[in-house]
C-alpha cells in the first residue's frame, strides 16, 4: 500500500466563515419583540409601584429620571435585539454545524457533528404561539459549549436534529 | 500467591466497618450544619437547670444512628452485563446505572479512620457525568483495590475477578523529597492561607459569640492590644505576626495535601497518591487526559516549581473534586507527564502567534479607565479625596496587560498547539488538536474594525482562549482544527 503524506495547505481548507448562513425565521423577531414588550410592561408597572410605594419620587425631578431611564433602557434593549437578530444564523456542512450570534459581540461556533453527544429540540410557551423551536446540541465541552439554536422552524429543527442524530451513529459506527 | 474472589453479579453491601464510618460522616455531617445550636444548647445546658443537654445528646444520637443505618442497610451495589448498579435510599429510592465502558476512572480515598479499619472509599468517574456523584464510602480496603482493578483493567464479562495480592510494587514515576515539601511551603500562596484562616477565625468566633451571648476575647484581644498601627513598630509586629501565621498555615496545608506523593505510571494512565491524613488515590488514564498546562507564581517560577494540571475530561470546574494538579518540583517530572500526552513543542523553530497590541488599549479602557472612574465617582461621596485611589487600578491594568502581551506565544504543529503566558508568573499549555470539542471565534465591534478575533478552543477537561490575534490567523486556526478533528475522526477519550 502506498503511504501517503501530502502537505496541507492552511489556504486551501474550507473555509468555515466563508459559507452561506441560513437566517433563523422572520417570526422569531416578532416573538423578541413580544418578549421586549413584555419586559417593559413589567418594568413599567415595577416604576409606577415604587412610585406610588415612595412619595418622594412623587416630584417632577424624579418621575422624569425615572421616565427617562425606563425609555434609554428600553430603547436600548430594542435597539440591540434588532441589530443581534440580524446576526442570528446557521450553516450545516457535511461534518459539522455554525452557528453566529451577537452584535456588540459576535460569537460564531463551529460544532464537528463527531463531537455531539446528543442533540434537543424544546418549544417554549411563547415559542409555541409563532411554531417555532430550539435546538440544542449537546458536546462534551466544558462550559458554554453547547450550541442553542432559537427560532427555528419546529419541522426544521426536528428534521435538523433527526439529520444530526443520524451522523453522530454514522459517524460513530466509522470511527469512533 | 494469595488470591481472594468477589463475584460482583451479586447485590453487595458496604463493609463491617462501613457502619462505623458512615455513623462517624454523618455525626460530622450533622454536627457541621447545627455546631451553633450545639454550642448553645451545651452553654445554655450548664448554665440553667434543665436537663436540655441529656435530651439534646439523645436525639441527636438517635438522629445519627438511624440515619447511618439507613444508608448502610439500603446501599448495594452490583456488576451486571457489565454495568455498575448502585440502589440506594429508604424513602427516595434511587438507582443509579453506570456503564463500565463510560467509567473512565476509580478513585480510592482513605481518611484516618478508613485506615484504621483497613476500608477505602471509592468513587467512580465518568465523561459527561459531572453532576452524578457515585460514591461507595467503605468498603475493606483489598475489595476497592479489586474493585478498581476489575473496572478499569479487567472488564471480564464472567461477573468474577481475582486480585493478586502479593503484586509486585511499580517504581514511582514521580516522589516528593522533604525538600521539595519544605519549598512548596515555602512558595505557597500564603496570602491565601492567612484569609482562609481569618475567614475561619472570624467564623467560629462570631459564632461562639451569637451563640454565648458572650464577646470573643483571647488571642485577637492581644493582638489589639499589642497592635498600635499609629506607629512603625506596630505595623512590623502586626506584618511579622501575619506573615508567620500564613506560613505556618501553608506549612501544614501542604503538608497535609502532599506528603507521601507519588505517581506510578500504568498501561492505561496515572495513579496519583498523596496526603498524610487522608489519603486520596487518583486515577488518570491516558485517553481522559484533554490537555496539560503547568504555571507557577513568581517566587515558584524563581524555585523552579510548577503545578502541573491534568486537564481531564469531566473535571473542568474549579471546585471540582476529581481536579488533578501535581507539584513538579523539578523539570523532568514534567518531561515525564508529556510522554504519554505530546511532547515540548521545539519552539525555538518555529514561528509565535501574538497578542496584537490592542489588546493593551482595550483592556486599559475596558477594565482601567472604566472601572477606575465609576468607582471613584461612586465612593467620592463617601471618602472624598481618597477616592483617587482607585485610580491606581489603571496603571495596574496596563501593565498586566503589557506583560500578559509580551509573554503571550502560541505555537503550533500539525498534531498539537503550545501557548505561554503569564503576567506575573507563567503558565503552559499544551493541546493536542484532536481533543477539541467545539472552537468560538469571537469579535466585539472593536475587533471587527481592526480585523482581529479572539479564539476559544473548548475541550471536554476546560477551554484555551487565544485572544486578539490577527483575524487571518484566527480563521486559520479555525479551518485547520475543524480540519483535524474532522478528517481524523480520532477518539478523544
Amino acid at each position: 500500500m502506498d503511504f501517503l503524506n501530502e502537505q496541507i495547505e492552511a489556504g486551501q481548507l474550507p473555509n468555515a466563515l466563508l459559507v452561506n448562513w441560513q437566517p433563523v425565521e422572520k417570526d422569531y423577531l416578532k416573538l423578541l419583540r413580544l418578549q421586549w414588550a413584555l419586559f417593559s410592561t413589567v418594568l413599567l408597572i415595577v416604576s409606577v409601584v415604587l412610585v406610588i410605594w415612595k412619595p418622594r419620587l412623587q416630584e417632577f425631578l424624579p418621575l422624569l429620571l425615572i421616565a427617562i431611564a425606563w425609555l434609554l433602557i428600553m430603547l436600548l434593549y430594542f435597539f440591540l435585539q434588532e441589530k443581534s437578530f440580524s446576526q442570528l444564523a446557521y450553516a450545516v456542512r457535511d461534518h459539522d454545524i455554525l452557528y453566529r450570534h451577537g452584535w456588540l459581540l459576535q460569537r460564531i461556533i463551529a460544532c464537528p457533528f463527531n463531537r455531539v453527544q446528543h442533540c434537543s429540540t424544546g418549544t417554549g410557551l411563547l415559542s409555541r404561539i409563532f411554531k417555532l423551536s430550539t435546538l440544542t446540541l449537546f458536546t462534551a465541552g466544558a462550559g458554554g459549549a453547547d450550541i442553542r439554536i432559537a427560532g427555528m422552524n419546529e419541522t426544521t429543527a426536528q428534521n435538523l436534529r433527526e439529520f444530526i442524530m443520524t451522523k453522530i451513529k454514522s459517524d460513530g459506527e466509522d470511527g469512533n | 500467591m494469595e488470591k481472594t474472589e468477589t463475584d460482583w453479579s451479586q447485590p453487595q453491601r458496604q463493609g463491617g466497618p462501613a457502619l462505623l464510618i458512615i455513623i462517624f460522616k454523618t455525626f460530622i455531617g450533622l454536627l457541621k450544619n447545627i455546631w451553633p445550636l450545639v454550642i448553645a444548647i451545651l452553654f445554655t445546658g450548664k448554665n440553667g437547670g434543665s436537663n436540655k443537654m441529656e435530651w439534646f445528646l439523645l436525639l441527636f444520637s438517635g438522629l445519627v444512628l438511624i440515619r447511618s443505618l439507613i444508608e448502610f442497610y439500603f446501599f448495594k451495589f452490583r456488576i451486571i452485563k457489565n454495568e455498575l448498579i448502585i440502589r440506594k435510599g429508604f424513602i427516595t429510592k434511587r438507582t443509579i446505572v453506570l456503564p463500565l465502558e463510560k467509567i473512565i476512572a476509580v478513585h480510592m480515598e482513605q481518611s484516618w479512620l478508613h485506615r484504621l479499619f483497613n476500608a477505602s472509599q471509592v468513587s467512580f468517574d465518568s465523561a459527561g457525568s459531572t453532576k452524578t456523584e457515585v460514591v461507595i464510602k467503605a468498603i475493606r480496603f483489598n475489595k476497592a483495590k479489586m474493585l478498581q482493578q476489575y473496572i478499569t483493567e479487567a472488564r471480564p464479562l464472567t461477573g468474577k475477578a481475582t486480585l493478586e495480592l502479593d503484586r509486585p510494587q511499580i517504581k514511582p514515576l514521580i516522589t516528593l523529597s522533604a525538600s521539595d515539601l519544605f519549598k512548596l511551603s515555602v512558595s505557597a500562596n500564603h496570602v491565601e492561607a492567612f484569609f482562609l484562616l481569618l475567614v475561619f477565625s472570624l467564623t467560629v468566633i462570631g459564632n461562639i459569640s451569637e451563640a454565648t451571648g458572650q464577646q470573643a476575647s483571647g488571642v485577637l484581644s492581644w493582638l489589639y492590644q499589642k497592635t498600635d498601627t499609629g506607629t512603625i513598630t506596630g505595623v512590623l509586629f502586626l506584618a511579622a505576626f501575619f506573615l508567620l501565621v500564613s506560613m505556618v498555615v501553608s506549612a501544614i496545608r501542604v503538608l497535609l495535601i502532599y506528603a507521601n506523593f507519588r505517581i506510578v505510571r500504568s498501561e492505561r494512565g496515572f495513579s496519583i497518591r498523596s496526603g498524610l491524613i487522608n489519603t486520596k488515590e487518583k486515577l488518570v488514564p491516558f485517553s481522559k487526559i484533554q490537555y496539560l498546562s503547568w504555571k507557577a507564581n513568581w517566587l515558584r517560577k524563581k524555585m523552579g516549581i510548577f503545578l502541573l494540571h491534568f486537564h481531564a475530561a469531566g473535571t473542568a470546574e474549579r471546585h471540582h473534586k476529581m481536579q488533578v494538579i501535581m507539584p513538579a518540583t523539578q523539570k523532568k517530572f514534567i518531561t515525564e507527564i508529556l510522554k504519554d500526552y505530546h511532547q515540548l513543542l521545539p519552539v525555538t523553530i518555529l514561528k509565535p502567534l501574538s497578542v496584537d497590541k490592542a489588546y493593551i488599549a482595550r483592556n486599559i479602557l475596558l477594565k482601567g479607565i472604566l472601572p477606575a472612574g465609576v468607582l471613584c465617582f461612586i465612593s467620592w461621596f463617601a471618602i472624598s479625596w481618597y477616592a483617587a485611589f482607585f485610580l491606581l487600578l489603571i496603571p495596574y491594568v496596563a501593565l498586566s496587560s503589557w506583560l500578559f502581551r509580551k509573554k503571550f506565544n502560541m505555537w503550533s504543529v500539525p498534531e498539537a498547539i503550545q501557548i505561554n503566558k503569564g503576567i506575573f508568573g507563567s503558565e503552559v499549555s499544551i493541546m493536542i488538536w484532536g481533543k477539541i470539542q467545539c472552537i468560538h471565534f469571537k469579535q466585539s465591534i472593536f475587533q471587527r474594525r481592526k480585523k482581529l478575533a479572539t479564539l476559544k478552543l473548548f475541550t471536554a477537561g476546560g477551554a484555551v482562549t487565544i485572544p486578539f490575534i490577527k483575524q487571518e490567523e484566527a480563521v486559520k486556526i479555525y479551518n485547520y482544527a475543524l480540519f483535524k478533528i474532522e478528517s481524523e475522526n480520532k477518539k478523544w477519550l
